[in-house]
């Protein structure tokens, strides 16, 4: 059986901007996604699309009304319950194929070993510190952290390799940022995680373009981006390949 | 003399991409800002995350120096997911 008849013609039209073989990549790829809401709701439901097969989606809230606005699946009949059982099975309505381990959890209290066959983080939590964690769990295992985060009109997307803190350096001690006042109306996630899903994307075709060790700033009411390099305070690079 | 970018919130708030202010330490940059247009607000800056060469610096850390001919762009750190 060649490529072309094994790739299910689900994923036909992903085809038109990669490769057979990084289509490939991306199937064998386990993603952790940790956080649930407006960002990771919409970004797994983005890989599953894409093809991914392997996830493990961490979260440990259920849907409230509040979410409604703005959070993928989320709907009046799933309030109350778990959004990672939710977002499991509205992901295997998608894809029936897909292997999804989920954890009713704080990532801070997941043993590591579970961690073992992840090849990508994505962090799409909505605090600062727990952000913080897991850019630090990316160095501890040596895995590439795809951090997204947004707020009003707003958003920040950038790959972090590990040994790279700057979202240490970034966040500092803050436990919020300006979403305090502006919280996040349903177009911001929205944009932001498919721009994320994009950033996953080059990652996999290990493009150039790849908004590695940098931050995309993206303004939704002036229209307009800012690549800004972001250095930590006290960097290490560790090698990472893939 | 030192390129200001504005971003995000302080863009949409004022209508100000850019400004091109004397080179000093971040807290004198913010200075001439708020002399040159009353109408900001200092308190705007308090929550304010500054770029400097891909370096963020926080409010703590505004007596950084800027040099002449540098940028720096002035946001606010977004955390919601």
């Amino acid at each position: 059986m060649d490529n072309k008849s094994r790739i299910a013609e689900q994923f036909i039209d992903n085809l038109g901007i990669m490769s057979k073989d990084e289509f490939a990549t991306l199937e064998n790829a386990k993603v952790l996604v940790v956080g649930l809401g407006g960002l990771g709701g919409n970004f797994a439901a983005g890989l599953v699309r894409l093809g991914v097969i392997n996830l493990m989606l961490v979260d440990y809230d259920r849907f409230e009304e509040a979410n409604l606005n703005r959070q993928a699946f989320s709907n009046l009949e799933n309030v109350g319950k778990y959004k990672a059982e939710v977002i499991r099975e509205e992901l295997l309505k998608i894809n029936p194929r897909c292997a999804i381990e989920i954890a009713l959890g704080r990532i801070q209290d997941i043993a590591e070993e579970k961690f073992e066959d992840i090849d990508y983080i994505i962090d799409a939590v909505d605090d600062p510190q727990t952000k913080i964690f897991i850019c630090e769990l990316g160095t501890k295992r040596k895995l590439p952290v795809l951090h997204g985060a947004c707020a009003g009109w707003y958003g920040q997307v950038g790959w972090f390799m590990p040994g790279n803190n700057s979202l240490k350096t970034l966040y500092g001690n803050q436990t919020q940022g300006i979403e305090k006042d502006l919280k996040n109306p349903v177009f911001t996630p929205n944009a932001i995680s498919a721009v994320m899903v994009a950033e996953f994307v080059k990652m996999i075709k290990k493009s150039d373009a790849t908004c590695i060790n940098q931050l995309l700033l993206i303004d939704l009411f002036d229209n307009s981006v800012i690549k800004t390099g972001v250095e930590s305070a006290d960097e290490e690079r560790i090698t990472w390949s893939k | 003399m030192v390129k200001v970018i504005f971003y995000n919130l302080l863009r949409s708030k004022y209508g100000i991409t850019e400004l091109s202010v004397t080179a000093g330490s971040i807290t004198e940059i913010i200075g001439q800002i708020l002399r040159d247009h009353p109408k900001i607000h200092a308190k705007d800056f308090e929550t304010a995350v500054v770029f400097h060469k891909g370096k963020p610096y926080h409010f703590s850390q505004f007596s950084h120096l800027v040099k002449d001919g540098d940028e720096i762009i002035i946001t606010h750190f977004v955390g919601g997911g």
